[in-house]
Parts: C-alpha cells; sequence; structure tokens
C-alpha cells in the first residue's frame, strides 16, 4: 500500500510539469550563477570560492530541500483535503498514517534523486569530498524528517493549495532568511554567527546550513555536534508530528 | 440497517438538515428527490461521515459506526489529476483490503476508452462513471449515489439500472440515490423520500405514492413529485 502510494505521489508530481520545474529551477538556477561565475571571475579565486561554498551552494541546497520536503508536499495534501481525496482515502484500508508515510516515501525518494544530481553538479565548480557528500545528504534527510510534518500542520489550517502556495512565501522566507541574512550581517560586523544561533534553534535549516558550513570548509567546526543536530532534528519532527496529528483528529 | 435520528446540521446558522428521522433497510433501493439546496447532498456527507450532524444521530445495527459501511459516490470528482484513469482505479484496488469484482460495471462505463487519459483530461461524464466504479470497488453495504444517471445516453442508463437492480437484490445492499433523472427508472426504486427545507416532506413506497398521487400532464414519480412539492422535477414552475 505504501509504495502504491509513493508511486501515485510520485507520478502526480512529475506530470506536473509546472510545479515540478518550478521545484528543480530555484536550486539549479544559482549552479548556472555558478559556472557563469567561474567563467567570468578568474583574477580572484578565493572571492569566487567563497560566493559559491558561503552563498549559492548552500542557497541551492536550503531552496531543494524547501521546495521537495515542504512545497510541493504542502500543496498536494492541501489539494487532497480541498477536493475531498481525504474523505475518499478514510472508507479504503489504508490508515492516515501509512498513506502519509507513502507521501513521505516518494517526497524522501524524489528529494534525493534531484539531491544527488544537484550535487554532481557542483562537484565538477567546487571540490567536495566523499564524506562531505555523506554528511549533506544525511542532514538533508535529517531536515526533511524534520520539515515534513509541518506539512500537514500547514496543509490542515489552509483551505486548498492555493492558499498554501500563497503561505509558502513567507514561511520560505522566515525559514531561510533567519539564517543566511543572520550570518551574512554578522559576519560583516565581524561577529560570529554561531554565538547568536541559540535564537534559531527552532529553524531545521539552521543545522543544515551550519553543516554545509563545516563540510565547505567555511567553519572550523559544527555549533553543536552532528550527531546532536539529528537528535534535535528528530525531537523537533516527533513534536510537530503531534501537533500535525492533532490537526488532523479536529478536522476529521 | 440505517438509523437517521432526528438528524440536524447548520451553516454558519443557516439549518441544511432539519430534524430527519428514517430507517433504511439492506436490500432496498431509495430515492431521494428534492429540489436544490433541499439538503439531499448534505445528508449523504453526513451519512457518509463527511459532515458532522450538529443533533441527532445516524447508526446501523447495534449502534455500529455507519461511516465504515458507507461508500459514497460524489457529484463531482476531482481527486489525482495528474494520474491516468486506470492508475486511480489500481490506486485504490490496492489500498482496499476486498475490492469487489465489478468488471461489467468497468465495461458498461466504458471505462477501457479512456484508461489512459489524465483526470485533468476527462469529461464530467467520465470523472462521474469513474467515481461510481470506485463507490462500488469498496465493497460496502450501504452505498450512496448522488444522481448516478446524469451524461449517460438511454441505453447505459438501462445497463446501469440492471447494475444497480442486481446489487441491491442479489447483493442485499442499501442503494440511496439521488437523481432528478428517473424518467423509466421507477421501478428501481422501493422507496421514494421528498425533501424540501431539510425535511422529509413525504415518502412511502414508489408504489404507494404513484397511486396516492395523481396528475394529468405528468405521470409516476414526475406526477408525485409535482403534486407533492408544486415544482418540476430538476427545475421550479412559475
Amino acid at each position: 500500500m505504501i509504495l502504491q502510494v509513493a508511486k501515485s505521489f510520485i507520478l502526480e508530481s512529475i506530470r506536473n510539469t509546472g510545479v515540478f520545474l518550478g521545484n528543480l529551477l530555484p536550486a539549479f538556477i544559482f549552479i548556472i550563477c555558478s559556472w557563469i561565475c567561474t567563467i567570468s571571475i578568474k583574477s580572484s579565486p578565493e572571492t569566487l570560492d567563497f560566493m559559491i561554498k558561503g552563498q549559492f551552494f548552500p542557497i541551492s541546497i536550503m531552496l531543494l530541500v524547501f521546495a521537495f520536503a515542504f512545497s510541493s508536499a504542502t500543496i498536494y495534501l492541501a489539494d487532497l483535503k480541498a477536493n475531498n481525496t481525504i474523505h475518499l482515502l478514510k472508507r479504503t484500508n489504508i490508515s492516515p498514517a501509512k498513506y502519509f508515510l507513502g507521501i513521505g516515501l516518494g517526497v524522501f525518494l524524489m528529494m534525493n534523486f534531484v539531491l544527488l544530481l544537484l550535487l554532481a553538479g557542483y562537484s565538477f565548480i567546487i571540490s567536495l569530498s566523499i564524506s562531505a557528500l555523506i554528511s549533506i545528504i544525511l542532514i538533508c534527510n535529517f531536515v526533511l524528517l524534520a520539515i515534513y510534518p509541518l506539512c500537514f500542520i500547514v496543509a490542515g489550517i489552509v483551505k486548498n493549495g492555493k492558499v498554501a502556495q500563497s503561505l509558502l512565501v513567507p514561511i520560505m522566507l522566515v525559514f531561510m532568511f533567519s539564517i543566511t541574512m543572520t550570518s551574512l550581517f554578522l559576519t560583516i560586523n565581524e561577529q560570529q554567527p554561531q554565538d547568536y544561533y541559540i535564537y534559531l534553534i527552532w529553524n531545521p535549516m539552521l543545522y543544515l546550513s551550519d553543516t554545509l558550513q563545516f563540510q565547505l570548509n567555511l567553519n572550523d567546526h559544527t555549533w553543536l555536534p552532528l550527531y546532536q543536530y539529528s537528535i534535535i532534528l528528530t525531537i523537533l519532527c516527533m513534536v510537530l508530528s503531534i501537533f500535525a496529528k492533532q490537526i488532523y483528529i479536529r478536522q476529521d | 440497517m440505517l438509523i437517521l435520528d432526528k438528524v440536524q446540521k447548520s451553516y454558519q446558522n443557516h439549518s441544511v438538515l432539519n430534524g430527519i428521522s428514517s430507517t433504511f433497510q439492506y436490500g432496498h433501493c431509495y430515492l431521494l428527490l428534492g429540489d436544490n439546496g433541499a439538503g439531499k447532498s448534505t445528508l449523504l456527507k453526513c451519512i457518509a461521515g463527511d459532515e458532522k450532524v450538529d443533533h441527532g444521530s445516524i447508526r446501523g445495527n447495534e449502534h455500529e459506526d455507519v461511516s465504515n459501511l458507507v461508500a459514497l459516490q460524489y457529484q463531482f470528482f476531482e481527486s489525482y489529476s495528474f494520474l491516468k484513469v486506470k492508475e486511480v482505479i489500481q490506486l485504490f484496488t490496492k489500498l482496499i483490503a476486498n475490492p469487489s469484482n465489478i468488471k461489467d460495471l468497468y465495461e458498461l462505463l466504458d471505462i477501457a476508452q479512456y484508461e489512459k487519459t489524465l483526470i485533468k483530461n476527462t469529461s464530467g461524464g467520465q470523472r462521474k462513471a469513474l467515481s461510481l466504479y470506485l463507490a462500488f470497488l469498496m465493497s460496502k453495504p450501504i452505498v450512496l449515489l448522488d444522481e448516478p444517471f446524469a451524461d449517460l445516453d438511454l441505453k447505459k442508463k438501462k445497463q446501469l439500472f440492471g447494475f444497480l437492480q442486481n446489487q441491491v437484490h442479489l447483493q442485499n445492499k442499501c442503494l440511496i440515490i439521488i437523481s432528478h433523472e428517473i424518467k423509466g427508472l421507477e421501478s428501481l426504486f422501493d422507496f421514494v423520500y421528498i425533501m424540501q427545507d431539510g425535511q422529509f416532506i413525504e415518502h412511502g413506497t414508489t408504489e404507494e405514492l404513484v397511486e396516492k398521487y395523481k396528475n394529468p400532464t405528468f405521470s409516476g414519480l414526475e406526477a408525485v413529485y409535482f403534486e407533492v412539492t408544486g415544482q418540476l422535477l430538476g427545475g421550479r414552475i412559475k
């Protein structure tokens, strides 16, 4: 059952060409920017390296995780609710948990496939060790784990996919820019961004961004050990799952 | 057996169902008639558990949860826009523990002709046919149908009529049908309920009502409906 649901989700996501390309484009556009910069900026390789590793690459990865782990699943779920599919599914023998696990499997497979393509693309531009690649893939999947239940919370409180879509932009801005802008401005002021990470512990993108910076040798160490990031993200997943379940039960 | 006891439902202080009570038995087919906004579709959604009732109860034998016994065919099927018709059927066949073997309905509804079409590219009639197919695929003893005969040609209507008769008499199902297209199909319906303003204003067996209400212009259940409500089936008379 779970595999069939995952297959249906993947088929629907890929065939919805506009939305699928819309999810791919923001992440891949920064590879193009990186290539153009590599060709154009020959005089200052250090600046180029910092631009790609400090900006283009992390933003690409964050946008990809956000698009696949959150945006597309939220819109899909909101539409399932709006067009009575949830009611229809209640009359079958699949439990809501199994159905949402099936969608989760679809999200996991799609995100990882595109992530591998993205990392392969960047590996032609910047040096990425195998251990760095594995760590990046792992942290992306832990962030997916933490963000995925949030899809149900947002999809549960909005009327349909269009309303969900309009909410996604501000949510994305909060998730992404609370990390990137904070790091940027603190670095400009010659302060250590990690000193302020305590205020951003609620944001799963923090752990992704910090791990990326470490794996790309922009930081000497991560704010907390990587295993603690995985524990925090798993706890975040469990807390959000409880909220998501409550919202589902309330609407049932 | 399905028992409705003083069922009430309101939306934003607008009362849609006003204390509806009735009993529906297995092995019988029930026709719900009423003007647009009479509360027919809301009643079916309440029985199916899609909508919660404000007051009263909907229950089966020995207070069992009716929503587990019910399949509802929606008037509009808008799910899975980017799946093909065949893929939706495959999905539901996997999700249902004991799907019905209803090849005859598959052929009757000509699903093979458009099974490779994406749902978003199918016509309203094709989507309704799929919705009807899924409702029977679920193997539920109570099946609620919302305008199943609309968009079907005369031949298909007759074939569907035969299929529904089999479901009632051979499978011992309880069918509750909303339909305005009943000409020539009256013998399918054992009982008729006429709704107005969220209430049953008349009900009885088809024979009883046809005998009770006669009209020089209309015949059968059309005459019954006109005499009870002063309206034409599917349209108001001025």
